[in-house]
């Protein structure tokens, strides 16, 4: 006698080890529209400053969009931004050591569009003033030393915060802040200099 | 000017680029408000950094080439990972 176990052939044998990996790709796009794609105006700017070119600037943020989408599923969700500008960097590095050695110059047309941003509603003589003024601030921006402007344009132009200004040039915040301190120091003995700077109480 | 007068405004310099940066904590930001309230020599200097950062902020943005951008993020996610080499 034996006792047949008779077990229905097709029953579910073992625990099946967790999900499929076919979602994977799914979640890397969600991640990758959560995390980066907000992003991308910030990153633009950012390479606008490390690059003068604008086609170049825009290489450059594509060239990150690639290399933060491949590591995207390891990346762990904290500080996307200072994530986004390691990869920034190193993308502008290996670009700068594999093609042109232009990095970080001067050009004077795309300071002076900090320029073009028109004054509505004041007073022609404000508009005078304040054109005279940001003209010596941009004047005195481009004759910083390079190091020096490229954090002030860093923190005031495209709006990063020091830690960020530090992970897109790879430099500790300490160093952020004592570039930026001498350089609006500089930026403003030149508007002494021109007379711009208000010596006596206004109000 | 007295000495301790002269400490803070020592102090507030130390601190202004922070403070008008946003870089500070709340205590140190308080201490420098009140100081650039109270003296004027302090002030007017903070009022000239204000003005410096104001004249930088937000350069123009180029507009047609963020919108490239958004649509070239766009592609990457719509298609396979491994094929991003010859998208461009």
């Amino acid at each position: 006698m034996e006792s047949t176990g008779a077990r229905p052939g097709s029953r579910g044998v073992t625990d099946r080890p967790a999900a499929s990996s076919d979602n994977r790709g799914d979640t890397s796009a969600a991640a990758f529209a959560r995390y980066v794609e907000p992003e991308i105006a910030v990153l633009y700017r950012v390479a606008s400053t490390l690059v003068r070119q604008p086609a170049d600037a825009q290489d450059l943020v594509q060239d990150t969009l690639v290399r933060a989408y491949r590591a995207i599923d390891s990346f762990d969700g904290t500080h996307p931004r200072a994530w986004l500008l390691t990869i920034l960097r190193n993308t502008h590095r290996n670009r700068v050591r594999t093609r042109l050695p232009r990095l970080l110059t001067v050009t004077e047309h795309q300071d002076s569009d900090v320029l073009d941003r028109g004054g509505d509603r004041r007073s022609a003589e404000d508009v005078v003033v304040d054109a005279q003024f940001e003209a010596v601030v941009v004047e005195a921006l481009a004759a910083l030393p390079t190091m020096h402007r490229v954090v002030v344009q860093l923190v005031d132009v495209d709006g990063l915060s020091y830690a960020e200004a530090a992970e897109a040039l790879g430099i500790p915040r300490g160093t952020v802040m004592s570039r930026l301190h001498r350089a609006r120091a500089r930026i403003r003995t030149r508007l002494v200099a021109a007379g711009l700077v208000p010596r006596r109480s206004l109000s | 000017m007295s000495l301790t007068e002269m400490a803070r405004c020592l102090r507030t310099s130390r601190a202004l680029q922070r403070y008008l940066d946003g870089e500070t904590d709340d205590l140190t930001a308080a201490r420098v408000a009140a100081h650039l309230e109270e003296c004027r020599r302090c002030g007017l200097q903070a009022q000239t950094y204000r003005a410096i950062k104001q004249a930088l902020r937000g350069g123009n943005v180029d507009e047609l080439a963020l919108r490239r951008l958004r649509a070239f993020s766009g592609s990457l996610t719509a298609s396979d990972p491994n094929a991003d080499d010859d998208r461009w």
